[in-house]
């Protein structure tokens, strides 16, 4: 037998399949080959890496496919809306309408955040770094989302999970698990060990090449967006502190007990729409009459 | 426990050992009454084939949609039950119509799940890479890896399907199974060995 023909047969001896005659030729073959055997020993060790996969957590319980197979519908959210469909339209209108108003009317943006420590030593080095490493995360980020990536990756020891495995590991639910804002589907999650906090940080597109960047942290971080001129707005019934960078914008507010920001909106309609989805998930949705600016 | 009581299928048996490959195959009974929409013979089948289902689309479009298509696969499953004549094993008949159902989903998606941007390997993030965990490293090019090759290793490697099952599961010949396994199999330790993996 030759290196060809045993190279072929070798899943198929691997997983114990071929014929006694066969299996006892290529055995032969493989006594005398060492390349073959080699290649045997990569499947061998592959199957036992294979099995120490973790096991995912729970497969959805009976009673969520009962429900589908009845035409139940799910239990609905707590959502407390208290005006028709029309006049919710019309408040967030109105709020869109009064943030563009302020931004021009402060000739886009007056409101500086250079809230970075005055304390000398390394919480001020850490400062000064964070609004460095993440200004080259904005600016990357719009035309090279990738390499965007790489800055936060290898400054803050950026691993690649699975938001179950982030959730698993997190004190926390993370909003990431309740799925992406509608229109987007995930690409990517990364969990970052930040000065602040270990911080997930998860990263969806859509089908117009949109990207969004989801970080949620356990302490406010004005210092991210460095002096980066930023607005604050209320969205949503919510004190969001908005920046823009390129013709995106990058947001963030205080969702529950802890902070979401968000890079990438396409404008303030987005903003408003992506707080009230993670508002809606973190089940505290206050939608207030009158949006307001400050 | 209350469905329990109410359901004419109650005390029904759940399985029988397939003669071939001494797994569990749902009893002749069981089969029947789900066919009839018997919905505690629905909640056994579910029971039986809930796991590996859902390990099955965990693994092969990742977590995110791996519940909602658990559940899809299943309800498609209880529609089209009546199509079930046993001329395969069920066991075999249900992974195919999840596999179906997999990579229909992934063809409707636009782009690879989980992600194309998880970070390079080369440049900076190599030491990211030394940070990650050995099945982490076997996640991550799993993901990568074309989505036929990914389910027919799947299937050998997670789900223990022989060959004979195989062919059945995905109706293509034994010779194309084990030439799909070995191109899978070449894959994946080519890409582990790229990021450092020793066999």
């Amino acid at each position: 037998m030759n290196c060809e023909t045993a190279r072929d047969l070798l899943s198929a001896y691997h997983d114990n399949e071929l014929s006694p005659e066969t299996a006892e030729r290529l055995s032969q073959h493989l006594a005398d080959c060492r390349v073959c055997r080699e290649e045997l020993t990569g499947f061998r060790s592959l199957s036992r890496l294979t099995v120490s996969l973790p096991e995912p957590s729970a497969p959805p319980s009976w009673s969520a496919v009962e429900e589908q197979l009845t035409g139940q519908p799910s239990q609905p959210l707590a959502v407390q809306v208290t005006g028709p469909e029309k006049s919710s339209r019309q408040r967030r209108g109105i709020a869109i309408a009064l943030s563009l108003v302020a931004m021009l009317a402060v000739g886009l943006f007056w409101f500086l955040n250079g809230e970075e420590s005055d304390e000398p030593g390394e919480s001020h080095d850490h400062g000064k770094h964070l609004a460095v490493n993440f200004d080259r995360y904005l600016t990357l980020f719009p035309d090279q989302p990738q390499k965007a990536q790489q800055v936060l990756v290898s400054h803050y020891r950026g691993k690649a999970v699975t938001i179950e495995q982030a959730a698993a590991r997190l004190p926390y639910r993370p909003l990431a698990a309740a799925g992406p804002p509608p229109g987007y589907e995930l690409d990517a999650a990364y969990l970052l060990d930040m000065p602040c906090c270990q911080c997930l940080q998860a990263i969806y597109g859509d089908s117009a090449g949109g990207q969004l960047a989801l970080f949620e942290h356990e302490a406010d971080q004005p210092i991210w967006f460095g002096k980066r001129p930023a607005l604050t707005a209320e969205c949503a019934g919510m004190n969001c502190r908005i920046v823009q960078f390129d013709s995106r914008l990058a947001f963030t507010c205080p969702l529950g007990p802890r902070y979401a920001t968000v890079i990438g909106a396409r404008d303030l309609e987005e903003v408003i729409r992506i707080v009230e989805y993670y508002q809606l998930q973190n089940n505290q949705v206050s939608l207030r009459p009158r949006p307001t600016l400050h | 426990m209350k469905d329990m009581k109410k359901s004419p299928s109650r005390g029904i048996k759940s399985c029988d050992e397939d003669e071939l490959t001494g797994r569990a195959e749902p009893a002749a009974t069981l089969l029947n009454a789900c066919q009839n929409g018997d919905r505690e013979a629905q909640r056994q089948i579910y029971e039986l084939y809930k796991k590996p289902m859902y390990q099955l689309t965990f693994r092969l479009v990742g977590p995110q949609e791996a519940a909602d298509l658990t559940q899809q696969i299943f309800l498609q499953l209880f529609q089209k039950i009546d199509q079930f004549a046993g001329r395969s094993r069920f066991r075999t008949w249900l992974y195919r119509l999840a596999v179906n159902e997999c990579l229909q989903h992934l063809r409707r998606q636009k782009r690879t799940v989980p992600g194309r941007l998880v970070a390079d390997p080369v440049d900076s993030s190599v030491s990211e890479i030394d940070r990650l965990e050995q099945h982490e490293l076997l996640e991550h090019v799993l993901s990568r890896l074309e989505p036929d090759l990914r389910t027919i290793f799947l299937l050998k490697e997670v789900e223990h399907l022989s060959y004979a099952e195989l062919v059945e599961t995905l109706e293509i010949p034994e010779g194309t199974v084990a030439s799909r396994l070995n191109r899978a199999r070449t894959q994946l330790k080519a890409s582990l060995i790229e990021l450092g993996w020793e066999p």
